[in-house]
């Protein structure tokens, strides 16, 4: 048990090492993500809507689109000088490759949300009385579902022809239950909202839900 | 005799077409609107079995590795989702004279709809892999698909529900003969089913000896399940 994580966190410390080195695809994915929200604050700041009303689910529908950016390439950089080979014979357990890119993902997630939301701030003028811990466990419970769908998709797509268009084509109807439940959650951070409980719980099962699938799955997603 | 099941299968669609146009009564404030119906739940619940048999037969799959279940699975979900296709075509027919709106965004027609896009990402997965790996990709996401369907639907009927509700769903209110008609459709479109997926695994299963025929002649990569 004791070397499964010890796997994992070696297997992150080299993601996060090589993001470091490497931040070319995270930049670019920071640039697109507040490229999307200039472009959303452009357009809606001439319509007669409150900013709290529609800021949650612009959030999280730029987070999602950005996500994409760098997700795509978890697995499909491994290819070069067919690193993938010798991380199959590395590691002990498939399960270990799916948790540990999962776990880098969500904190290059984490990232891009710590950037995003001051921006959208500033941008948005959010000024409603903020429910900072009820803010803080949407991002961490919503960021950790995101990157676990994404990287189980990331997964299959790597080894497919269309590969780039494929990612989002997959998991974008499957992340509609977590979708809507973090932008009722976040909504209800922002400002005076209805009852968020459910919608904690919908997350909670959802992150759950794809924890459990993809490490009893993912034996048969990188079979060689 | 392979007319046989086609005429057989145009006999029972037309029988199907004079229970519903015949036999049922007309609805009372609907009015002929309302036989849409028939064709609209049917289609509904027939499209609903095939991705529920894409889910076993891809668990099927991944047990077994053998051929049969992944054509299966293929054959199923394009059927599923040309049945949802239809779900989705009569239900805005039906929903602009009865609820004055081509579109709701109620739990169910959502939900339908969430459906239609995974299957479709389905099918655009199987044509963007070959070979076995194919088979093996498709059955994961034919498993996660299905297991995500709940989620979707309670996610969008709580989400509905927090929400003003703009329109009602449609109450019950059945005649025992227009039950006797739906069920009668339920049965025709069930028959029709199993007739498309029968033809669409022998295609497949032809396809499959093709291209081992090609492989052992030529050499060549065969794709086909």
């Amino acid at each position: 048990m004791n070397r499964y994580f010890g796997q994992i966190a070696l297997l992150v410390g080299k993601d996060l090492r090589e993001t470091v080195r490497r931040p070319a695809s995270l930049l670019a994915a920071l640039v697109f993500a507040v490229l999307l929200l200039f472009i959303f604050s452009l357009q809606l700041q001439a319509m007669p809507v409150r900013s709290q009303d529609w800021a949650a689910a612009f959030f999280w529908t730029i987070l999602l689109f950005a996500s994409f950016f760098t997700m795509n390439q978890s697995f499909a950089k491994e290819q070069e000088h067919d690193c993938h080979l010798g991380l199959l014979l590395a590691i002990e357990e498939k399960s270990v490759l799916f948790l540990a890119k999962a776990l880098s993902n969500f904190l290059l997630l984490l990232v891009l949300t710590a950037a995003i939301i001051p921006l959208s701030i500033i941008f948005w003028d959010l000024r409603g009385p903020l429910d900072v811990p009820l803010l803080l466990t949407a991002m961490v419970l919503g960021n950790l579902g995101l990157s676990c769908i994404a990287t189980l998709f990331a997964g299959i797509t790597w080894q497919a022809q269309e590969q780039p268009v494929l990612l989002p084509i997959l998991a974008l109807p499957i992340s509609i239950p977590l979708l809507l439940a973090l932008v009722e959650l976040t909504r209800a951070a922002l400002g005076p909202g209805g009852s968020w409980s459910p919608w904690l719980y919908m997350i909670a099962l959802f992150d759950v839900l794809f924890l459990m699938l993809p490490i009893l799955l993912f034996d048969f997603i990188l079979e060689v | 005799m392979h007319w046989l099941q086609p005429l057989g299968l145009s006999l029972l669609m037309l029988t199907n077409l004079y229970v519903i146009f015949a036999y049922a009564p007309v609805e009372r404030t609907m009015g002929i609107i309302q036989k849409i119906f028939y064709f609209h739940v049917a289609s509904a619940w027939i499209g609903f079995l095939a991705f529920f048999v894409v889910f076993a037969a891809s668990i099927a799959y991944l047990r077994t590795r053998s051929a049969a279940h992944d054509r299966l699975a293929v054959a199923s979900a394009e059927i599923g989702t040309l049945f949802t296709t239809l779900v989705l075509v009569t239900g805005p027919l039906w929903a602009r004279p009865v609820w004055n709106t081509w579109w709701t965004w109620d739990a169910r027609l959502t939900s339908t709809l969430v459906m239609w896009f995974m299957y479709l990402a389905y099918i655009i997965l199987q044509h963007s892999l070959s070979g076995r790996t194919r088979a093996r990709l498709a059955a994961v996401y034919g498993i996660v698909a299905f297991s995500n369907v709940p989620l979707v639907f309670f996610s969008i009927r709580w989400w509905r529900s927090l929400h003003p509700v703009v329109i009602a769903t449609d109450g019950g209110g059945l005649t025992p003969p227009m039950v006797q008609t739906l069920l009668f459709s339920l049965a025709t479109f069930f028959v029709l089913y199993l007739y498309l997926l029968q033809y669409r695994l022998r295609v497949l299963t032809l396809a499959h000896q093709v291209s081992h025929v090609l492989h052992y002649t030529y050499g060549e990569e065969g794709d086909a399940p």
